[in-house]
Order: C-alpha cells, then sequence, then structure tokens
C-alpha cells in the first residue's frame, strides 16, 4: 500500500516548485562566518571611532547605513537566519572557528599589557627606514627598555623626536619579545624529542663532588643537583642556537610580527573580530537553546543540554559586560600615607584613574618560609648546603652512612618539635670551660668592651651617662669570624691563639694585601651548583664563566645610591679612609657573544637575584655577588691580640714588636676609640636563653593573626638525634630563633662535624604577604572620612583573598624588599564576575545532569523495564 | 640505579620507594592481564561470567592504585601541601587518576558483559593503562623531586578540586582515546590480513598512528605488539572479517562515548574552578593565560566531539578521530605547553622540567616590566609623589 502523497498547494497553483532551501556545509558556513567576522571588525573599529568623537562624517554616514541595512536583512530573513544558526554544521563551524581564534593567541605571543583594550603596537612607518635598519638588529641593552630618550641611547636615534624614539623602543621591545618566543617555538618544534639539541655534559670533577654532596645529604638531593645542573648548563647553549635561528630568519620573524600587528593577532583577545565571533557564537547558542517546546527543557532528558547552553551565554554575556565596564590596575600604598584614591591604570602610571573613595594601608607584612640550613665543617661544596623548610613534625636525615643490607643508614636526624611565630632571646651568658678540651667549648674568645670617644664627648654636652656608649665586642680566632672594625677607622684588630711569630707576622702583613674581596660570579642558566669565586683587586680583569669577562673598575666602602637618579654616588676620597659600612664594587661586563658592555654596581649588603632585579641587567644571565674583605683591603693599620694557652696576652703591630697587654687594662690603639681588655678565655661555653610568645602560635593557613605583623624574629625547636637507632645513639633539644642577636640562630655540633642555621627565607617566593586596609569616603567637608567596612579579619586581604567596597576588588599584587612599608593593591572594577560566575556554575552542572544523572537514571529505568 | 635498588635505600624519600613498588604489582598485573587475555581467548570462555584468572587484571589495578594513592599520601605528608605542584608530582597524581579511571571505568563500562570476546578488550585496555602508569613513572624518575614551597598564589582551597578534577578528565579521557585506538588497530590489521578495507583508509589510519608526533610514542609500540597479535590470530584463522569490525565499530564508539561521559563534567568542573580561583586570586576570572587558553581548547575539542555525536550523528571512525584529537589536545595542554610561544610568560608553568621560562630572554621579559613599573610605584609611593 503506497502511502498518501502530501500536496502542497502553492506549488501545483504556481505550476512551480518552491526554491529547495540552501543546506549549509562546514565549508560555507565557515565563509559565511569569517565574512561576518571580517565586517564585524570593520563595523566595531568604526563604531569604537564614532563613540571616541574620531569619526569623519563619511564613516559615520556608512556605519548608519550598514547598521540599517543589516536590521532590515535581519527583519526581513528571520527565517532564513534561524535556520542558519540552527544547523548543526554553523553550530560546530562557530565552535570549531573559536577554537582556532583562541589557539591563535597561544601561537602568537600577546603583547605586554594586552588586557588594556588600548593598548597596540605603536606604528612607525614615519620613522626613517634607516633608523628602522640600524636600531631594530642592534643587540638589546639597558636603556631601550626605558622608552623615553636617554643619554645612553643608540647613537641611531639621535636624528628622531622624542616621540618618535618612544614609539620606536616600544615597536622594537615587542618585536623583540616576539620574535624570542616564536624562535623559541620553531627551534623546540625543529628539535622533536630533543634530537640535535646540545648535550649537557657536566663539568669535570663534578661528579666526584656529587659522591660527596650524596653522601651527605642522600642521593635524592644529589639526583636533583643533578638534573637541575644538566638542565641548566644545555640550556644556555640552546639559548645560543635560538639566538643563531632568529638572526638568520630575521626577515621572516620581522614580516610575520607585521603581518600579526596588521591582523591584531598579538592582541587576539581584546581585538574587535575576536568579539564578534563571540557574539556569533552567543547568538547561535540562543538560537539552539530556545527551540523546541519550553516544557522539554525541564525534563531530565533535556535539562541537562540547556543548563549547559544556558551557562554558556550567561559567561559570554558577561563576559561581553567586563569587556564594556572593566577597569583595572594597581594603587600603591605605605603605612601612614594619607587616604589615597588614584591608582595607576593597568600598572600604568600614565594612566591615573580615581575611585569614588579612598584607601589607606593599616598593616602589611611579608612572612617567609621558616627554613633550616644544614652544612658539614670538612665540606667545601662552594653551593649553597640545600635548605630544608620547617614545619610541625617534618624529619630531615642527613650525613648517610653504609649499613650492610639494610642500605644505607642516617648519622643525623633532625625532627621538627614546634615553630613559633614570636621568639625572645634573653642576654647570652658565657663561661670558660672547666676542661681545655671540653668538646661543648667553642675554643678561644677575647672579650673587649669599646667606647667611641667622640661620641662620649657629644653626649655629656648633652648630659647623658657616658657609659651608655660602651659595647661589647667578641672576637675569636676563627677567619670566618670578621674582625674589630674601629667605627672611627683609625685600625683594625683581630686575635689569634698559640699562634707562631710566622702566622702573626702573616695576618698583621698579609701577604694578599690590597684585596678589596671576592666576587662569585654565577650563570644563572648555569644553575647554582658551582658559582666561581674569585679575589678581585681594583683594576684586575676576571674571566668568568660562559665566555663573560668582569673588570672592577672602581670599589667604594661606602656605596650609597641617589634615588632621584638612580645611579651610585662614590666617595671621592681613597678608598683606604672610607669605612666599609656598605662597600661595593663598579664593574664593566663584557661578553664573547658580543653586545655592548654592561656597567654594573655589585655591593656586598644589596643581593639583585633575591629583590628580582637581576632581570633588569644587560646581561641578566650573569649574577654577581660580593663578598667585602675587611682585613686585606685597603684601610687604617691592623693590630692582633695574641695569647695562648701558657701565653699571656700581647698587642702585636704591622711592623713594631709584640706589646704586653693586662686583662681589664686598655689596649694601645691609635685614634679616639677606647678599647679594653675585658676577658680572655680559652675554651668557651656559650649559651643563649630564647623563649617563645605561648600566644602567638604557628601560622600554617590562611586565617587572620595580628602575629603575622609582627617584626620579632621566629622560632623552633627541633629533636636532634646522632647516631640513631645504633648504640652511640644521643638526643638532645635545640630552640633556636631566626636572628644572629646571641648566635641563637646557629648551632654546630661539639665535635665541628657539622652545623644548623635557621633563617627567614626571603630569597624565594615568600609564604604569604598580608595587607590590612582601611577604606575613607569624602566627608562634608572635602576631608577623608574613615568608614567601618568591618574588623581587621575582614579588611585583611592576601593573594586568593580580596576586598570588595562598592564594586572595586582590591587584591594583594605587588611589594618591595626595599621598602618594607609599600604594599601594591590590585584594583579591578568588574560588573561582569558575577555573570560570569554564574555562567560556570551553570555549565558545571548542566554537564553533571547531562553525563551523570541523566544516564544513571535512564540505566535504572531500563533495569525496571526489564524487571517488569 | 634500578627500580629494587630504589626500594631499598633509606636516603630516598618514601613516597619515591613507594612508587617502585607500584611498578612491581603494574608488572604483575600486566602479566596477569596477558594471561587473561590467553584465556579468554579459547572459544569455551565465557568472560560474562569472570573466573579469578580473568579478576586478576584489575585485582592488580586496584592494589597499585592503593599503592599510589598511599605514595601520593607520604609525598603530601612530605611536602606539607597537596602534592601537585612540580611536575613530578602532577604526573605522580596522573598515574593516581589512571588508576582510579580504571577502576571506575572497570564497572561503568561492564565490557565483559557484552559478549565473547569482550573481556579480552577490557584486558588488553587494563594492560595499556598498566603500561601507560609505569613508562609515566619512568618518566617522573627523570625529572627532579624537590620539595618546593607553594607561592601565595597557590595557597587557595581551589588548589586540590582544581587539580583533581583536570587530572582525573585527562586520565579518563585517555582512556577513552585508547578505546578508539585499539578500535584503529583492530581495523588496520583485520584490514591487511583479511582485507575489505579501501587502501586509502588504510592510509589514513596508518599515517594517523605513525606520523602525529609524540602520539606516536604510544600508537607505534601498541600498532607493533597488536601486529604480532594479529599474526597469532592468522595463524589460528581466527582474524576478525570486515563485518565483525564494522559491528566492533558501532561497540566501540559507543563505549568510548561512554568513558569520555564519565571524564567530561570533571574537565567541565576542573576548567571552571580555574577561573573561580583565579577570580579570588587576581579578581579576573580569565586571563587569557595560555594555559587557561590550551585547557579551553581542549574542551572545545570534546564540545565538537559532543556535537559531531549527538546532533550530527557522527559515529564510529570519525567521532573516535574526534576523541583522539582530544586526547591530544590534553597532552598538549599537559606536557608541551611549556613550548608554546605565548607560553613564557604564563603563569602556570612547572620550572623544574628543563625548560626554563625566561631562558636567555634577551633582556626584561613583560613579568620584569611589570615589576619595574611596580617598582617605580613603590619609589614614588615612598618619595610621596
Amino acid at each position: 500500500m503506497s502511502e498518501p502523497r502530501i500536496v502542497d498547494e502553492s506549488a501545483t497553483t504556481n505550476g512551480a516548485r518552491p526554491p529547495k532551501p540552501f543546506r549549509w556545509g562546514f565549508g560555507s558556513a565557515a565563509l559565511l562566518v569569517l565574512g561576518l567576522v571580517i565586517a564585524g571588525q570593520v563595523a566595531l573599529t568604526v563604531l569604537g571611532r564614532i563613540v571616541d568623537g574620531e569619526a569623519t562624517g563619511l564613516q559615520s554616514a556608512a556605519f548608519g547605513g550598514f547598521a540599517l541595512a543589516t536590521a532590515v536583512f535581519l527583519v526581513l530573513q528571520r527565517a532564513a537566519v534561524a535556520r542558519f544558526f540552527r544547523t548543526m554544521h554553523v553550530g560546530v563551524t562557530l565552535v570549531v572557528l573559536s577554537l582556532a581564534a583562541v589557539g591563535v593567541g597561544v601561537l602568537v605571543p600577546q603583547i605586554t599589557g594586552f588586557e588594556d583594550p588600548t593598548e597596540r603596537i605603536p606604528d612607525i612607518r614615519d620613522v626613517p627606514a634607516d633608523v628602522v635598519e640600524t636600531y631594530v638588529p642592534a643587540p638589546r641593552v639597558k636603556s631601550d627598555e626605558d622608552f623615553r630618550r636617554r643619554p645612553d641611547d643608540h647613537p641611531a636615534l639621535a636624528k628622531l623626536t622624542n616621540e618618535q624614539v618612544a614609539r620606536l623602543k616600544k615597536w622594537k621591545y615587542e618585536y623583540s619579545l616576539f620574535r624570542w618566543a616564536e624562535g623559541f617555538f620553531v627551534y623546540h618544534l625543529l628539535h622533536l624529542y630533543g634530537v640535535g639539541m646540545p648535550e649537557s655534559a657536566l663539568p669535570p670533577g663534578v661528579a666526584e663532588k656529587l659522591d660527596r654532596f650524596q653522601d651527605r645529604y642522600g642521593i635524592e638531593e644529589r639526583e636533583n643537583r643533578e638534573k637541575q645542573m644538566g638542565a641548566a648548563f644545555s640550556g644556555r647553549q640552546k639559548s645560543q642556537e635560538i639566538g643563531t635561528l632568529i638572526r638568520e630568519n630575521e626577515k621572516a620573524f620581522r614580516r610575520a610580527f607585521q603581518v600579526c600587528t596588521a591582523l591584531d593577532l598579538n592582541r587576539t583577545y581584546k581585538s574587535n573580530w575576536f568579539a564578534t565571533l563571540l557574539g556569533l557564537l552567543f547568538v547561535g547558542v540562543a538560537f539552539n537553546t530556545f527551540k523546541g517546546s519550553p516544557r522539554q527543557w525541564f525534563t531530565l532528558k533535556k535539562g541537562g543540554y540547556v543548563l549547559v547552553h544556558l551557562g554558556v551565554m550567561t559567561l559570554l554575556a558577561g563576559g561581553l559586560y567586563s569587556k564594556l565596564k572593566t577597569d583595572r590596575g594597581i594603587v600603591h600604598l605605605m603605612i601612614g600615607d594619607p587616604p589615597r584614591d588614584v591608582y595607576d591604570g593597568y600598572h600604568d602610571s600614565t594612566k591615573p584613574r580615581r575611585m569614588p573613595f579612598a584607601l589607606s594601608l593599616d598593616e602589611f607584612a611579608r612572612r617567609d618560609w621558616k627554613t633550616l640550613e644544614v652544612g658539614f665543617f670538612d665540606e667545601d661544596f662552594k653551593s649553597n648546603p640545600p635548605s630544608y623548610t620547617l614545619w610541625p613534625g617534618r624529619r630531615i636525615e642527613l650525613d648517610f652512612v653504609d649499613a650492610g643490607a639494610a642500605g644505607k643508614r642516617p648519622r643525623i636526624r633532625i625532627d621538627v618539635r614546634e615553630v613559633h611565630e614570636r621568639a625572645v632571646v634573653g642576654a647570652p651568658r658565657w663561661w670558660d670551660a672547666e676542661k681545655p678540651d671540653d668538646p661543648e667549648g667553642l675554643g678561644p674568645l677575647a672579650i673587649l668592651a669599646t667606647l667611641d670617644r667622640a661620641a662620649v664627648q657629644a653626649q655629656s654636652q648633652e648630659g647623658a651617662q657616658p657609659d651608655v656608649h660602651e659595647r661589647s665586642v667578641f672576637l675569636t680566632p676563627d677567619p670566618r669570624i670578621p674582625p674589630y672594625l674601629d667605627p672611627a677607622w683609625k685600625f683594625r684588630l683581630a686575635i689569634r691563639y698559640d699562634a707562631s711569630p710566622e702566622e702573626l707576622r702573616r695576618t698583621t702583613t698579609p701577604p694578599d694585601d690590597g684585596r678589596v674581596g671576592w666576587l662569585s660570579l654565577r650563570v644563572a642558566a648555569a644553575g647554582d651548583v658551582e658559582p666561581m669565586i674569585v679575589p678581585v683587586r681594583v683594576g684586575e680583569t676576571v674571566d668568568g664563566p660562559a665566555g663573560y669577562r668582569v673588570k672592577v673598575v672602581s670599589a667604594a666602602g661606602d656605596l650609597r645610591f641617589d634615588p632621584r637618579t638612580k645611579t651610585e654616588v662614590l666617595d671621592p676620597r681613597p678608598l683606604a679612609e672610607q669605612f666599609p659600612s656598605s662597600p661595593g664594587v663598579v664593574v664593566e661586563i663584557t661578553s664573547d657573544s658580543g653586545g655592548m658592555p654592561e656597567r654594573r654596581v655589585v655591593s656586598e649588603t644589596f643581593d639583585a637575584e633575591s629583590q628580582g632585579l637581576q632581570k633588569e641587567y644587560a646581561f641578566p644571565d650573569l649574577a654577581l655577588n660580593l663578598e667585602w674583605e675587611r682585613w686585606t683591603s685597603p684601610g687604617p693599620p691592623r693590630f692582633v691580640l695574641s695569647y695562648g694557652k701558657d701565653r699571656g696576652p700581647e698587642l702585636v703591630s704591622e711592623n713594631g714588636a709584640p706589646v704586653p697587654v693586662q686583662v681589664g687594662r686598655e689596649l694601645p690603639l691609635p685614634g679616639e676609640t677606647r678599647v679594653t681588655l675585658k676577658e680572655l678565655l680559652r675554651n668557651v661555653r656559650f649559651e643563649t636563653p630564647v623563649e617563645f610568645d605561648p600566644e602567638a602560635d604557628f601560622i600554617s593557613g590562611p586565617a587572620y593573626d595580628p602575629h603575622f605583623y609582627s617584626t620579632d624574629p621566629t622560632g623552633i625547636v627541633l629533636d636532634l638525634t646522632t647516631d640513631p637507632g645504633t648504640e652511640k645513639e644521643s638526643k638532645r633539644t635545640l630552640r633556636m630563633a631566626s636572628t644572629d642577636a646571641g648566635r641563637s640562630n646557629l648551632w654546630s655540633s661539639a665535635d665541628r662535624r657539622f652545623w644548623m642555621r635557621y633563617f627567614e627565607n626571603t630569597t624565594a617566593m615568600p609564604f604569604e604577604w598580608r595587607s590590612v586596609l582601611s577604606v575613607h569616603e569624602k566627608g562634608a567637608d572635602g576631608s577623608w572620612q574613615t568608614i567601618d567596612v568591618g574588623n581587621e579579619r575582614e579588611r585583611e586581604i592576601r593573594v586568593n583573598d580580596y576586598l570588595v567596597h562598592r564594586g572595586y576588588r582590591f587584591f594583594q599584587t605587588n611589594a618591595d624588599a626595599r621598602f618594607p612599608t609599600y604594599s601594591g593593591i590590585g584594583v579591578v572594577y568588574d560588573p561582569g564576575i558575577p555573570f560570569v560566575l554564574y555562567g560556570m556554575w551553570l555549565t558545571i552542572f548542566g554537564s553533571v545532569v547531562a553525563f551523570v544523572l541523566r544516564p544513571i537514571a535512564e540505566a535504572r529505568a531500563r533495569r525496571g523495564k526489564v524487571a517488569a | 640505579m634500578n627500580p629494587f635498588e630504589v626500594f631499598l635505600r633509606d636516603d630516598i624519600l618514601l613516597s619515591t620507594r613507594i612508587v617502585v613498588l607500584a611498578d612491581v604489582l603494574c608488572g604483575l598485573g600486566i602479566l596477569a592481564a596477558l594471561v587473561s587475555m590467553l584465556f579468554h581467548a579459547r572459544p569455551s570462555a565465557d568472560g560474562t561470567r569472570p573466573s579469578w584468572v580473568a579478576r586478576g587484571p584489575i585485582l592488580f589495578t586496584t592494589l597499585a592504585t592503593c599503592a599510589i594513592s598511599v605514595a601520593v599520601g607520604f609525598r603530601w605528608k612530605e611536602v606539607n601541601h597537596f602534592p601537585s605542584q612540580t611536575m613530578s608530582e602532577v604526573l605522580t597524581m596522573f598515574t593516581l587518576a589512571l588508576g582510579v579511571s580504571m577502576i571506575v571505568l572497570w564497572f561503568a563500562l561492564n565490557l565483559r558483559k557484552r559478549g565473547h570476546g569482550w573481556a579480552i578488550v577490557e584486558d588488553a585496555l587494563i594492560l595499556l593503562v598498566l603500561f601507560g602508569v609505569v613508562f609515566t613513572h619512568a618518566h617522573v624518575r627523570t625529572l627532579a623531586t624537590a620539595q618546593r614551597d607553594l607561592p601565595p598564589a597557590l595557597q587557595s582551597w581551589w588548589f586540590a578540586p582544581h587539580l583533581s578534577c583536570l587530572i582525573f578528565s585527562y586520565a579518563t579521557m585517555g582512556i577513552a582515546a585508547l578505546i578508539a585506538l585499539v578500535y584503529f588497530v583492530t581495523r588496520f590489521w583485520s584490514g591487511v590480513y583479511r582485507g575489505g578495507q579501501s587502501w586509502q583508509s588504510q592510509a589514513w589510519i596508518l599515517a594517523g598512528l605513525v606520523l602525529v608526533p609524540f602520539a606516536h610514542l604510544v600508537t607505534i609500540p601498541i600498532l607493533l605488539a597488536s601486529a604480532l597479535v594479529f599474526g597469532a590470530l592468522m595463524a589460528l584463522g581466527r582474524v576478525p572479517g570486515a563485518d565483525t569490525v564494522l559491528r566492533l565499530e558501532k561497540e566501540l564508539d559507543d563505549v568510548s562515548f561512554r568513558a569520555f561521559a564519565v571524564g567530561f563534567p570533571f574537565l567541565t568542573a576542573g576548567l571552571w574552578q580555574g577561573a573561580f580561583w583565579a577570580q579570588e586570586a587576581w579578581a579576573n576570572y580569565w586571563g587569557w593565560d595560555s594555559k587557561e587558553n590550551s585547557a579551553l581548547i581542549t574542551w572545545l575539542v570534546y564540545v565538537i566531539y559532543i556535537h559531531l555525536r549527538l546532533l550530527g550523528g557522527y559515529r564510529g571512525a570519525k567521532a573516535m578521530s574526534a576523541l583522539v584529537a582530544g586526547a591530544l589536545s590534553v597532552f598538549l595542554t599537559f606536557q608541551v605547553f611549556g613550548y608554546l610561544p605565548d607560553s613564557q610568560k604564563s603563569l602556570h608553568r612547572y620550572t623544574d622540567d628543563g625548560v626554563e621560562p625566561q631562558e636567555g630572554q634577551q633582556g626584561g621579559t613583560p613579568a620584569a616590566t611589570q615589576q619595574a613599573r611596580a617598582d617605580s610605584g613603590a619609589k614614588d609611593a615612598a618619595e610621596d609623589r
């Protein structure tokens, strides 16, 4: 039996079949969507100009015509538009193109500060080509990063205007980043699986050192170091190869950068074409979500699907709202400063923005990880010993020996019993050990009392007690303990115990006289395992690692920085007359791989690496540190206080006969400073009481704690077990504090085998930064009035916990070790956030309904049917 | 140092040593899977009622998974935080997720109940997953295992759920792709030994299995191992014909979709949890960081797969190809990401995997510039400007 045929009346009456609707395929859909995206790019760009008041009359008229024509088309062809968006091929095409667009931003590095929709690569078409061709290929130097004109700029920039210099510098900066990122990617693409990449052979002798390192710290630590070194050693060579690849293909990289810039590919996510694409995706999702009977939307079969699509729509709509309304930046606050209502838009001080209220900083602190370092007296690994972050219950095992079949056995076991946020260090106590060979004794010690006469005189005139200036000085013969330096810089004093006349002569007149200190050179990419440590004198050049040469141009005992010019201020006096309060050297660095020489100030007191400033140097991979040699560097005469087991004390000078001295009497030293010999100990025992604030518990989590803001040292209680599990096992409990007051941060074993140092690790990322903010509104008289936005707990911000006030969100974003009372607070105004978050929750919930609840329910229903 | 030596040494972290124990259990599981495959290959075998021989592979998988979870637990104690900060920790989490996914899918997919021969597919899947675990652990041994403190941004409630959801979904998606691979390999060798497939389709499959970088580290061994299996089946005269492969296609498509359906909600939750976290840390739910974008791309690949399969009616080879593409995207996001151009300033880079983020950057980086700008802000504030 044949089925009844449905006859289309309209078709038969006109005598012709209606046109078959066009069937959209993937190709046709993609073409049309791309066309729409291009139209969107043009239309939104013109709209932007109209909004900013920059459009010409013709542009405004053209946009009006386009908008009207689009509206008319949409009304007349609404059925065709709906059919288009409801086609599966179109939907999939929209998702594929969105995916490709997101992918573009992964493959093309986005420009610095692309979050700011106004940020662009500058147009340099008006800059003379010869300047561009000279300046752009020139190696990058420090002055390139400051976009203003500077005296040390490349000479080619001289003929440009300041504004052109700024644009060209920024262009080169962004191009260099682009070139490097793409070169890095292409290099790895050409060396899949590392084939053809440089081998990471460790320098000779390192393996043997690593074996010893393994005995001390365990094989796991050793292997970690070895892996780190391997990666780092090959890193530099790899970087050089990438550099070569970039140089050889300069033209191609330049062309790619220009194309990416022209198409907004390096600011994809803020571009108009991307917004158009997401807009089309929104429309597509909307058309498909709301088709069919609304009753179906609430069934288990369709519910998940509807929720997911509603979620996607909500988050896209929220995203658009964010795009139109968001502003972000940073407000710089310091404790004690008046309320501030101005912030730097997008971290740029040239884009100031004003909030309708002001903020001030009540408290700010950085807490670092509590760390223990363990070293061995008979080892010199040059590199830092491993450091261990501490928490209650942590166990550290060290110094391994073979234990036959049982593998390895540790000879040192450290158990962290308690960790305290606040420690109080009492006055140290010392006494001479009863037996000269008491292993608990720390060896010889001289205690001196010094009096600064000039200060006393000044103080006496003001009516104060003169003896407040008397200070105790502890000196030991240990060469690692610095000598006593006269504050008036008239003499230097060290002690020696049971020293031969030859040793005394070498001490007072050192053969390496004039050496200003030790320079440690380390190529960051070559790991921190083996820094090269060399003695330095002014005028000498050192051949450093990885083809660097470092020349010491000048040295200063008291190096200061001018905060305005950001340059060093050198003392005009001869070096020998400068007290080494803040010593440093000025060096000139040259590299075998070319580039302009870098002039760098290396200060003993300032570590560029831990302060995050290393990256600002022209040779950022070369880290330099200085240890000033206070005994051999040019300075006043040297004196040695010598005594022995069976010898009375005498004072030895550089070129005079020894002068006997007595305990309780003043030492015959030049200058105004009076030094009295108080005590001479042959084997000192020493103890510093460390107490803890019982209120200040270990802060391990995010809850508000007033002790976080304390500047007191922290403390630990350790259980130290030596030779655990053997007959020789011995256990003791130690209390330490993170301050060098009374050496309470240091401990060494009686048998001089190993030492421990407890400190708060400021060289790595901190445990946390926290700020407590106050909010102020303008009062009737125009002054700032503090308003109540909660207690400290509520006003405290951390990374991961922000404060909201009137739609502005404030979060912890910056700190600077040089300014301990400074806190950089991120500011975000974004009313789209809740919509986007709801959208995301809906998507998650919808996918759970569609892919978890629905199948379970359907399986149950099926089982029910089978059972029935 | 061989793994057994590692297990005995006192100067190696307990977590590292327990991973070796897990590897031994995986090895036993692989043997058990091989025995079980032979057992199920008998014509009289009834895969639907599992015997102890058939339960062996999942039993060892469970034991190995327990061992890895104990290792992860110890690692948590050793580093004093959720152990997913370094690449070695994340990859150990991943092998744990592989084990858990396999166990979940063993129950959820119930392959052995589908009929004769399916028990072999299940054994093969366990075999592949256990090999995956062992090889991942071998790779982990080349990475640094040092304890690292959590930077402030990672000290968030979201850390554990965000990572766990993503890694579990990656493992499940990986297994879904393995199911698809089983199909493609079967189709290829059945075509080679019994014919019935066009040369174009054979060429496409071969190219896909051999030429895709990184993926072929997995696919070529599978291809070669299955060549031996099919050779043996040929000798026994039991190579499946084109019609059997066609039936298998429908079934494996269904099975792989179910595996995918287990992972997809976790992928979605993991992705958006990252956004919730970023929102709390920087009031910026989406920073267009390239890791975020790579994860979004992965999610979109699976969205395309759903639409093609559920709306377009795509089934079999085409749909399973999309599933394999999704797994490749997961791999790209998870392991290759650090080499992509825009990843250099990403907040999500693991810094102990030998890829230095700012390696040789000639002069400043965007991060340094931002720092410099903030520094100048600090100076301005200090000088009260």
